[in-house]
């Protein structure tokens, strides 16, 4: 574990950094919503149909109805994913780029472990920051009284969290074989995007229904977690992205030279 | 003689680029041995297959008769390696840096401190504010403070003033006399000529000399020249195996002499001689016509 230790406490700046930024806009946007949780429903009305689809926002007018357009649909998925592209395209990729990686693995240290333990530091640090998320939204509940259970809370942390993982294992699984940062956060951050655009076309162009199947984003939020929680099938294909990205991302490390 | 390193046929390609050619060579238990070649030879690359950070594309290699496989990472238990182009860690201490290599392998060894007491080392302050040629010494100090039976150490001084190069050379010669083993790499004659016992050549790839100091030490030509009062002809000369050139300059004539000189001081004892001044090349120069 002290690879994992090391790669955590390596990361910590970027993990406070994203911690404040979840914990600001969290707050921030449900004080918004306590300002305007009255009129949400005219407000909604003032947009078209198709707009209101795209932003993810449905007919539940509750405070979890809000948060799963304004916070689980963009705002959330962005804050997580721009974190694990961050870590995924770093944790590894970065101490080959800066040569570092060769010390370590000139030891009697396995390429397996090496690689396991750096992913596990990432995983490590997306859960932390998907558990700032929950309390920050426990936190607000409790403050301004805004009616969010907490099945609510645990499937909006588990959600960001499950997201989270899949965008860095891809990215991770791109670092593993270019060995290259700015390679494996571009694939990362293409994966991603790509997700939200298919997401938002076949919702609105019946005939792009088929672009679904190969959105992140669909297989995420389909379901409106945070209202309905998982469904069974999305969360299966988000884990077996998952650990497919790591075995053949470790296969790969383990098949190919270090950088030199 | 046991061998601590064997490397039997090893090739390595980048794309289309031939690293490593077919090359051969061992290194004999507590000596050190010198890879030698220009930049870009196939000295660095034959280390890091030997570490399994580059996987060759054929032959064989042993570490202590031992096959270096994929993944066989227990092997390097006892080898240490410091790399030519040695990153730490920028952000953290020296001291932190060795304690967390340390740690990996659960390896409990304090002998840190005295390396760096010996290289003048600053064990507390951040790596990224060290010079280059400390930061030399941190690579060096994290590749012995292992206490292993085997080092490789690819071009170990590069960046240390001459002072540290001569602390660097009694730490090489006192790890020999413990019985352990040293690999080194380096483009610089005079280091492999005053610190190794045996000296592979490596060049475009391919081994083109491995042999003992000793041996290149015979081969190294001597200059004598000699003012005869009555000189021997070119023909008598042309006999005498030993020489290697001549040059004829009246009653001068300047001898390059290799190998066994009693033939030669045997064939001059015939003539009268005057004058006579000997001068002979050191191994730096012997070494540098396989360049």
């Amino acid at each position: 574990m002290i690879i994992l230790n090391n790669s955590i406490i390596h990361n910590r700046k970027k993990i406070l950094v994203f911690s404040f930024g979840a914990i600001f806009y969290t707050i921030f946007l449900l004080y918004i919503w306590t300002l305007m949780s009255d009129s949400f429903s005219q407000l909604l009305d003032l947009f078209p149909k198709q707009i209101k689809t795209i932003a993810g926002f449905g007919d539940d007018l509750s405070t979890a109805g809000f948060l799963n357009g304004e916070f689980m649909h963009l705002i959330g998925p962005l804050i997580i994913g721009a974190f694990a592209i961050t870590i995924g395209s770093t944790v590894l990729c970065s101490e080959e780029e800066n040569k570092t990686i060769d010390q370590f693995l000139s030891l009697s240290i396995s390429r397996t472990k090496y690689f396991t333990e750096k992913y596990f530091s990432m995983v490590l640090s997306i859960l932390f920051l998907s558990l700032i998320f929950s309390i920050t939204l426990k936190i607000c509940d409790l403050i301004y009284d805004i009616n969010l259970n907490l099945s609510n809370i645990l499937y909006s942390g588990l959600a960001l969290f499950i997201y989270g993982v899949t965008v860095g294992s891809i990215t991770y699984l791109s670092g593993s074989i270019f060995a290259k940062t700015s390679q494996a956060a571009g694939i990362g951050a293409a994966v991603a995007i790509i997700g939200y655009i298919f997401d938002s076309v076949y919702k609105t162009v019946s005939s792009m229904n088929f672009l679904k199947y190969i959105s992140l984003h669909y297989y995420y939020n389909d379901n409106k977690v945070i209202l309905n929680g998982f469904d069974t099938f999305h969360l299966i294909i988000l884990l077996i992205i998952i650990f497919t990205s790591f075995f053949i991302g470790l296969y790969i490390f383990n098949k190919r030279d270090i950088k030199s | 003689m046991k061998k601590s390193i064997r490397v039997e046929n090893l090739s390595k390609n980048y794309g289309g680029f031939k690293a490593l050619s077919n090359i051969n060579f061992s290194v004999d238990k507590g000596t050190i041995h010198g890879l030698l070649g220009e930049n870009g030879a196939g000295k660095t690359t034959a280390m890091r297959c030997l570490l399994g950070l580059s996987y060759s594309d054929s032959g064989n290699m042993f570490i202590e008769e031992i096959e270096v496989s994929k993944n066989n990472f227990k092997l390097r238990k006892n080898v240490s390696y410091l790399a030519g182009d040695f990153r730490p860690y920028e952000n953290i201490k020296p001291i932190e840096y060795f304690k967390y290599i340390l740690k990996l392998e659960n390896n409990s060894s304090e002998k840190y401190y005295e390396l760096a007491e010996r290289f003048k080392l600053n064990l507390n302050k951040k790596i990224k504010e060290l010079s280059k040629g400390n930061k030399q010494k941190v690579g060096i100090v994290q590749a012995f403070m292992r206490e292993s039976n085997l080092l490789i150490l690819d071009e170990p001084t590069s960046g240390l003033d001459p002072n540290y190069q001569r602390v660097f050379r009694e730490l090489i010669n006192e790890e020999k006399e413990l019985g352990n083993t040293i690999l080194l790499s380096s483009h610089d004659l005079l280091e492999i000529s005053n610190c190794c016992d045996f000296i592979t050549v490596i060049k475009e790839g391919k081994v083109i000399s491995s042999q003992s100091k000793r041996d290149l030490i015979e081969k190294t030509i001597k200059k004598v020249s000699i003012n005869f009062l009555s000189k021997p002809s070119e023909s008598e000369i042309n006999k005498i195996k030993c020489i290697n050139n001549f040059e004829v300059e009246e009653n001068e004539i300047k001898f390059y002499i290799s190998g066994d000189i009693n033939e030669f001081i045997k064939f001059i004892s015939n003539f009268s001689i005057k004058e006579i001044e000997t001068e002979s090349s050191n191994l730096s120069e012997t070494l540098l016509e396989y360049f």
